[in-house]
């Protein structure tokens, strides 16, 4: 790969990417993909899936970026991307369910490799419990928080690119945000004195 | 439609409502008129409507802290702007209570993405490759299914 490109902003990727910079791409993607796959995990995504549905929804990005049109709306494309895949897999899963219960054999239970949190040794130093607590809190979130609230720590997005990715207003992102925050306060009360 | 004089049975019914505006000016005058005549429903009325009145008066309470607490929120984020700002800045100055509430923001946000950035900062994916490669088949696929077609065009 060349060296400039490691070098360059996200802006100058994205338009060298919609030019048809091929090494642009991959860096975009190596830089994005943590991301995804960090958001992935705090939607709740199951653990066999969130490698697959990473996969999907980068390749989306690499095939669509053409499209884009302006690259400061990168991030709420990204994450429009990001739901509208979680979901679809969620609801079309839903819909397979009485299938998947006639199916249900051995053979369908395969186990996907993943990287193991607890096989990290840099992870010992980070309180399990507390990253648990994390993860449970955000969960019981209803939906619209909680991706209002994920979008924004996990990811740094404004409440403008939040309000983008989620098709609302940015009142409606304050508020979502907020009230996530509230919820959050009260679960983690014992981490948070 | 009622008719004549309303009884108090009538009342019993009409007494919410009317409380909480939902009458016709017809109906609120009836209304009217029965209570100043009937001290028994007279009491009846002053008890709901008092019980209204602290719960509405709660409901306001409860949505100015939210809307309090969602501006503060909003400031945590650097999401508001200089003006609103600076007002925030001044009460803060103000009010132990709303510092403390801030800080419990900036204690949350903090507590998430100390957990965010240590939790994912090891984990190496290295999908790029593969996505790439991918998409140059996606590529090379439609190229060729394109010429088919010409092909097929041509005889
Ligand atoms: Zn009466």
């Amino acid at each position: 790969m060349k060296y400039k490109i490691k070098n360059n902003s996200l802006d100058e990727l994205i338009e060298l990417a919609r030019s048809g910079d091929m090494d642009a791409l991959e860096e975009i993607i190596k830089r994005q993909q943590k991301n995804v796959y960090a958001t992935l995990y705090y939607l709740n995504a199951k653990p066999d899936e969130i490698m697959d549905l990473t996969q999907e929804i980068l390749f989306k990005v690499a095939k669509n970026i053409k499209k884009l049109k302006n690259p400061r709306t990168f991030k709420s494309w990204l994450n429009q991307i990001i739901i509208n895949q979680f979901y679809d897999t969620l609801r079309k899963k839903q819909k397979s369910v009485k299938k998947v219960c006639l199916e249900n054999t051995e053979e369908s239970k395969t186990n996907f490799e993943i990287p193991d949190f607890a096989s990290n040794p840099y992870q010992k130093a980070v309180d399990k419990e507390l990253e648990a607590a994390i993860k449970n809190s955000i969960h019981k979130l209803p939906d619209p928080f909680k991706a209002a609230i994920i979008m924004r720590e996990l990811q740094g997005l404004s409440y403008e690119e939040i309000a983008n990715a989620t098709n609302s207003n940015i009142g409606t992102v304050k508020s979502r945000i907020a009230r996530a925050r509230l919820k959050l306060q009260e679960y983690l009360k014992p981490y948070l004195s | 439609m009622l008719k004549g004089n309303l009884t108090c049975e009538n009342i019993s019914r009409l007494i919410l409502p009317y409380i909480d505006d939902k009458l016709t000016e017809n109906q609120r005058n009836r209304v009217a008129i029965h209570l100043r005549n009937c001290p028994f429903c007279m009491e009846k009325y002053r008890i709901i409507k008092s019980l209204f009145d602290k719960i509405k008066q709660k409901n306001i309470q409860r949505a100015k802290k939210f809307q309090q607490y969602k501006l503060l929120s909003a400031y945590c984020d650097n999401e508001v702007s200089e003006n609103t700002k600076d007002n925030i800045e001044a009460s803060l100055a103000l009010s132990c209570e709303l510092t403390q509430k801030a800080i419990k923001i900036n204690n949350l946000k903090k507590l998430m993405n100390y957990v965010f950035e240590s939790q994912f900062a090891n984990i190496e994916l290295n999908m790029e490759k593969d996505i790439i490669n991918r998409l140059k088949n996606d590529n090379i696929f439609k190229k060729i299914k394109t010429k088919i077609k010409k092909f097929k065009l041509h005889f």
